[in-house]
């Protein structure tokens, strides 16, 4: 398959396949992103189509020196947030910190009893990870999704987000403590 | 050593850690079962989400989006080919028509001769009304553009300068407030 910016510059000089090949590349993996961040599935699928649209509309404004997928990625991450703010439902910005979060939760040494991770077969642990998921806030559940649905590393997610790479470090880790916690909870 | 904070298991098992560092944590692990209780079940943790099923793509989904961004076009040459097609057509089945009814092929082509030329008739008469109608369109809008011209100018003659400069910046403001505004809103 060719490179996405030669796609890119084939799509701005009016081929429609070159963008249906981007089209192609591209839809699992945001459909992947957008579904576990948002939890419906339907929903989904709408958002994923808004945000192809969105990124044809805005190609022109592509910049080639900048890797195409964190381009896409952050076009949908902003097209997330805005929609929850349309929705009025509180989408923190990921520079916004509460105190309660500024620091990692303090690790909780297991107890002897059982755990859930010995308790559980590896399917049921799965089915209880995308419950909690949906519990945790917006802005850690997209970093815990990019970091290891999608399988980015924490620079691209850095550059996504335009954050520190250890400020996103931190936040993932931060991610899969209380995505822990609301399983434990919840036994 | 100290037990293990979260944030060390974590970079421990991405291997993100210094050598001297992650020996040290192997040799506590050695020692200490909670912690290594600890690094096991964010082992599984980590594996479980690293195989979470993919969401599923539905099969028409890139040809529904391509048809919402690239909505479809038919060629003008495929518009007056099938255009063509059809009255080529509706004309046959009207001579089979007629002929089935025992009428005269020289009749039939008599009768449709001045269908045509009805048909070109009333069209040129139709045109040459839209046309008239048009030009005493085009004249009343450039009047009532003279008419507003004239009364700009006498409105100008009245006021100062100044003032005529406050009223052409509120004006513009207005309008650039109301176009944003209309633009945000869409």
């Amino acid at each position: 398959m060719p490179e996405d910016k030669e796609l890119v510059k084939k799509t701005l000089a009016g081929k429609q396949e070159a963008f249906e090949m981007i089209v192609q590349k591209y839809q699992q993996p945001l459909l992947n992103y957008i579904g576990r961040t948002v939890g419906e599935y339907e929903l989904a699928l709408e958002l994923t189509q808004d945000v192809f649209i969105k990124t044809y509309s805005s190609l022109h404004s592509y910049r080639p020196c900048y890797k195409f997928s964190t381009w896409l990625y952050k076009i949908a991450s902003n097209y997330i947030i805005d929609y929850w703010r349309k929705k009025k439902i509180k989408a923190f910005s990921i520079d916004q910190q509460s105190e309660k979060e500024d620091s990692l939760p303090p690790i909780q040494l297991p107890s002897q009893e059982t755990s859930i991770y010995e308790k559980y077969e590896l399917s049921e642990i799965r089915g209880k990870i995308e419950t909690a998921l949906a519990k945790i806030p917006l802005r850690l559940r997209e970093l815990f999704v990019w970091r290891h649905i999608n399988e980015l590393s924490y620079q691209e997610i850095a550059e996504i987000k335009d954050l520190p790479g250890g400020t996103v470090k931190n936040l993932v880790f931060q991610a899969k403590e209380l995505i822990r916690k609301q399983m434990e909870d919840r036994g | 050593m100290k037990c293990l904070h979260s944030n060390q298991i974590y970079l421990y098992l991405e291997k993100e850690l210094p050598v001297p560092e992650t020996t040290l944590i192997r040799d506590h692990l050695k020692e200490c079962p909670l912690c290594r209780k600890a690094v096991k079940e964010r082992r599984v943790f980590i594996k479980a989400t690293e195989s979470l099923p993919s969401l599923k793509v539905p099969p028409d989904f890139s040809r529904q989006l391509m048809g919402q961004i690239f909505p479809l076009k038919i060629p003008v040459r495929a518009s007056i080919l099938a255009v063509t097609a059809c009255f080529s057509v509706m004309l046959t089945a009207l001579f089979i028509l007629f002929l089935s009814s025992g009428q005269n092929l020289i009749n039939i082509l008599i009768s449709l001769n001045h269908s045509v030329l009805n048909f070109l008739k009333n069209t040129l008469v139709l045109s040459a009304k839209i046309s008239k109608l048009a030009f005493l369109l085009i004249k009343t809008i450039s009047q009532c553009i003279q008419q507003i011209f004239n009364d700009l100018a006498s409105l100008a003659s009245i006021l100062g300068p100044e003032l005529q400069i406050i009223l052409i910046i509120l004006s513009l403001a207005t309008f650039t407030i109301i176009y944003y505004g209309l633009k945000k809103n869409c």
